[in-house]
This record gives structure tokens, C-alpha cells and sequence, in this order.
């Protein structure tokens, strides 16, 4: 096994697990997370399948990479804004067609009975 | 050899551990602050791999930029509605578990193939290395981001300026938002601002300098001066403005510009589009879109079209 | 010699680093958790750098990792003043565990 084998894994779970967090959550700014994730999952894989040159990866897959990593976070503060002015306008931040704001009350009620959830909620709802 | 396999085992653990973190976690400023940790363990990841440009940008640009401007967007959600801000809203499904599991099965079968696939004997990256000595350029990623692949850094440049139009658009009406930290007026923070700013600096410059024949370049430099903006708007050294002005605008277009000029001044001396100016015009060019990069970026962070000078 | 006293501050540097992570995880409040960060990280970020600076051999890479230690201890000096200034206006300490 080799240390390419082990990247390759290490990004196949990443990108699974931006996959599980992409389907599952509502709150959009969690599957921007989810989505940035997979990016670096691809990203990973970009640069550590093609043969390396002289003990260094190609380049060409490198500048590549170097463009996307500029892309993403251009395209993840566009999508932030989108965000925030949707959250304006409806008062959450889920798209879940499906979603009914009175039934994320509920759910919200049920997860901050954690004490984590009051230690770090902060000094705006009290 | 096995020690470096162990230390690869140990990288490839922390960084899906904190890929799980970030995607499972109950609370999202945590998940915000593990995907920080994420980056920053990727970036060790692209050093491991000899990747030090990636290394650079990434530790700048997706664990620090895309970091804060997450905090400043969570912030904004606590300032409107601190209860709906922090909803969980995560639901859990078995299918979801399936569909993900399948997924990365999916990447890891055709990932692994790619690996023990026989090589072509000519890539890509061997012809840019063969052909990299023309350009005059000792750092082939850089020799691939302006001369062999230009048309895609001036899209990329355009994708940055649209995704900045597009939250403008997005955030016109709002009032601005305060970016400061409470306790940016302590003498403590001054020191550091003094201290840190003009070592930025003088790392970007180092590093847009270099960026010709070693890892750096326009986007790292661009991305350590966004960080100094950053770090200007937190201390109220720089306050957002309500309306633009043609510094702004002009440092916003700069990179486009320029590229564009790239491509434009061959074509009319005759030649085709993007031939090889000379190193100079690279340099210019990689000036305009470190200066793009770091202005966007920044105004991105403050949310508004423009700085002005706050407290000195 | 130079390469096990090297070896030596390096297993240092890590162990106070480690340290100073199990403080950060396992201590109860703000304040405690900054004691540990604050001060065990920095001298095993020390220890580190001074242990690569012996590898290395070479006065520019020492003073550069220097730099690295000294811009480490501004920020993490500002950083922890801060969060210690903010939580103590938010919740004043007890000086009990909470």
C-alpha cells in the first residue's frame, strides 16, 4: 500500500460524507460545508491520481486545482449572500420544499434541551 | 518508506476525522470552525504531496477566507434571528447513508483504478515542463495559470467579479454590517495591527515576486492581502462604505483587465491570442489580478461596494 | 549530537503541544483552557522551531522560523486577551468549575 492509495480512500470517505451531509441537512449553510468538502475530496483526487514528474505532481492538474480553490470560495460568498437574504425574507435558512417553518420550532426546541446547545448559543437569545 | 506510509495513514485519518466533524456535527459555528481545521489539514496534505502552491492557497484562501466569510455570514443569520440562525433542521435518513456510502464507493473503485491504469507516456504536464523554458518561467504552475492555460484564469477572474456583482445585487438594500470585534480599540490590538501589517505586505510581495520561478503567485499573494483586509475591517481600521467608488471599481476589474489585454495585444499585432508578451506583461498581469483577488475578496468579507478609513 | 539534541526538543516541543491540546479538551472553563493553550502551545511551538533551526543549520532559515514563532506568540497573546476580555463580560469568572 502506498501513500497514494491511502489519499485516494481518504478522499472517496471525505466525499461520501459531503454527499451524506449535502442530502441531509436543511440548514443551507451546513450544505455549503457539505459541498465545499466534496470539492476538496475532488480536488485531492485531481492531484493524486496522475503520474508525478520528477517526484512532484503535474502541474497542469496543480494549476487546475489552483483555479478551483479560487472558484470555490468566490462561489461559496456568492451563495452565503444568497443566503443571508433568504433567510431574510422567509426567517430560516433551510430549502426544503418540505420543510414547514412551525415544524423547525419543534425541532429546534428538541435539540437545544443539550447542554452544549446552551453553553454555546450565546449571549443573543438571553 | 514505512514511516512515511504511517504518516500518510495518520494525515489521511485527521483529515476525514475532521471531514466528519464538519459534516456530522450538531452545531453549526462548530462545524464552521472544524472545516478551518479541515483546510489547514489539507494544506499540511498538499505539502506532504510536494503541492506547495496548493499548500499556500489553501491555507489562505479555503481555510482562512472561506472561514471567515462563513463566521461573518453566521453572524449576520445570529443578528437577524439567533434561535432560526442555529436551527439543527439535519434529519436522518437511511437512504441518505446508503446513497453517500455508495458514493464513496464509487470514488474509491474509480480512483483506485485511475492509479493502476498503465500511463500514457506523454501528459500533459511533461509538455509544459518541456516547453517551460520558452516562457522564461521557473515555476511550471505558475508557466500553466498564464501562458499554456490563460483563457481559463481570465474566466476565472470573471467568475470572481460575477460572484462579487451577484452578492452585491444580493445585499444592495441591507444596511451595512458592523464587522468589528468588541475590543478592537485596546492598545493590544493597535500593536498588532501595526506589527502584522506591513509584514503582510511585504510576505505578498514576496510571494507575487517569487510566484515567476518558486511556489506563489497572484492568488496567494492576493489571498494574504485579503486576509491584512480582513484583519483591517475586525480591527476598524477599515469601515465598510455605503457607496463605490472608482478605486474600488477599478481594483475590482483590474484583473480582467489586464488578462484580457493578454490576450487582446497579440491579436493585434497579428498573432494568435495569449502568444508570449515577455515576462513582464505576466508580471503586470499577475500585479492587476493580486490586486483583484484581495479587493474582492475583502469587499466580500465587509458585505458593502466599498472601504473607507475608519480610526487611525 | 546536534541531531539528538535536535531530536530531543523536537519530542519536547510536541509533547507540550500535546499538553496543551488535552488542556484545551479536557479543562472545564474559558480561562483554564486558555492557560493551557496560551502558554504550553507556545513554548512547544518554541521547542519545535528551535529543533528545525539545529536540522537545518543555516542563520536564514533560523531567523525565519523565529519570525514564525514570534508572529505565533503576537497572535495567539492578542487572540487570547480577547476572548478572555470578551467571556469575562459576558460571564465574570467564579472560580468554580461550571
Amino acid at each position: 500500500m502506498s501513500g497514494e492509495v491511502v489519499f485516494v480512500l481518504a478522499a472517496a470517505a471525505i466525499f461520501g460524507l459531503g454527499v451524506h451531509g449535502l442530502l441531509t441537512a436543511g440548514h443551507i449553510m451546513r450544505k455549503l460545508l457539505a459541498l465545499n468538502l466534496m470539492l476538496s475530496a475532488v480536488f485531492l483526487l485531481l492531484i493524486v491520481v496522475p503520474a508525478r514528474i520528477d517526484g512532484l505532481p503535474d502541474p497542469v492538474p496543480q494549476a487546475l486545482v489552483l483555479t478551483g480553490i479560487v472558484i470555490a470560495v468566490s462561489t461559496t460568498a456568492f451563495a452565503l449572500a444568497l443566503m443571508v437574504r433568504l433567510f431574510r425574507r422567509q426567517g430560516h435558512a433551510a430549502i426544503h420544499p418540505d420543510v414547514d417553518p412551525r415544524m423547525l420550532g419543534h425541532v429546534t426546541g428538541r435539540t437545544s434541551a443539550g447542554p452544549q446547545e446552551e453553553h454555546d448559543r450565546g449571549s443573543g437569545s438571553r | 518508506m514505512n514511516a512515511q506510509i504511517v504518516v500518510d495513514i495518520a494525515l489521511g485519518l485527521i483529515l476525514v476525522g475532521l471531514a466528519a466533524q464538519v459534516a456530522l456535527g450538531r452545531h453549526l459555528f462548530r462545524s464552521i470552525v472544524f472545516y478551518v481545521a479541515f483546510g489547514l489539514a489539507m494544506a499540511v496534505i498538499w505539502a506532504r504531496l510536494g503541492a506547495a502552491d496548493l499548500a499556500l492557497a489553501d491555507a489562505a484562501i479555503g481555510a482562512g477566507l472561506t472561514g471567515a466569510l462563513m463566521m461573518v455570514a453566521f453572524r449576520r443569520l445570529v443578528g437577524i434571528d439567533p434561535e432560526q440562525a442555529q436551527a439543527q433542521m439535519t434529519r436522518h435518513s437511511h437512504v441518505a447513508v446508503a446513497v453517500a456510502a455508495l458514493t464513496a464507493g464509487l470514488v474509491a473503485t474509480v480512483g483506485l483504478a485511475a492509479l493502476t491504469m498503465a500511463r500514457a507516456p506523454e501528459s500533459a504536464g511533461m509538455q509544459v515542463l518541456a516547453r517551460l523554458e520558452e516562457t522564461g518561467l521557473g515555476n511550471p504552475v505558475t508557466g500553466v495559470l498564464l501562458v499554456f492555460r490563460g483563457f481559463d484564469t481570465l474566466i476565472e477572474m470573471a467568475v470572481l467579479l460575477t460572484a462579487f456583482v451577484g452578492s452585491r445585487v444580493m445585499t444592495q438594500r441591507s444596511r451595512l454590517n458592523v464587522t468589528t470585534i468588541s475590543g478592537f480599540e485596546l492598545p493590544l490590538v493597535r500593536t498588532l495591527v501595526a506589527v502584522i501589517l506591513p509584514l503582510a505586505v511585504l510576505i505578498a510581495m514576496h510571494l507575487l515576486w517569487i510566484g515567476a520561478d518558486q511556489p506563489g503567485g497572484a492568488f496567494q499573494a492576493g489571498a494574504v492581502l485579503a486576509g491584512s483586509g480582513v484583519l483591517l475591517l475586525l480591527t476598524g481600521t477599515l469601515l465598510p462604505a455605503p457607496r463605490s467608488n472608482a478605486m474600488a471599481r477599478l481594483a475590482l476589474v483590474a484583473g480582467v483587465a489586464a488578462l484580457s489585454l493578454l490576450v487582446l495585444v497579440p491579436l493585434s499585432q497579428g498573432r494568435p491570442p495569449l502568444a508570449f508578451l515577455g515576462k513582464g506583461s505576466l508580471l503586470f498581469a499577475e500585479a492587476a489580478m493580486m490586486v483583484s483577488v484581495a479587493v474582492s475578496l475583502t469587499l466580500l468579507f465587509a458585505g458593502a461596494p466599498a472601504l473607507k478609513a475608519g480610526r487611525q | 549530537m546536534i541531531d539528538l539534541l535536535a531530536l530531543v526538543m523536537l519530542l519536547a516541543g510536541c509533547f507540550f503541544v500535546f499538553a496543551g491540546t488535552v488542556g484545551m479538551l479536557r479543562l472545564p472553563d474559558v480561562y483554564c483552557r486558555l492557560h493551557a493553550l496560551t502558554k504550553a502551545d507556545n513554548l512547544g511551538l518554541l521547542l519545535i522551531c528551535l529543533s528545525l533551526a539545529l536540522l537545518a543549520g543555516r542563520l536564514r532559515i533560523t531567523l525565519l522560523l523565529l519570525l514564525i514563532w514570534l508572529l505565533a506568540l503576537l497572535a495567539s497573546t492578542v487572540s487570547a486577551h480577547l476572548i478572555a476580555r470578551h467571556s469575562r463580560a459576558r460571564r465574570p469568572p467564579t472560580g468554580e468549575p461550571q
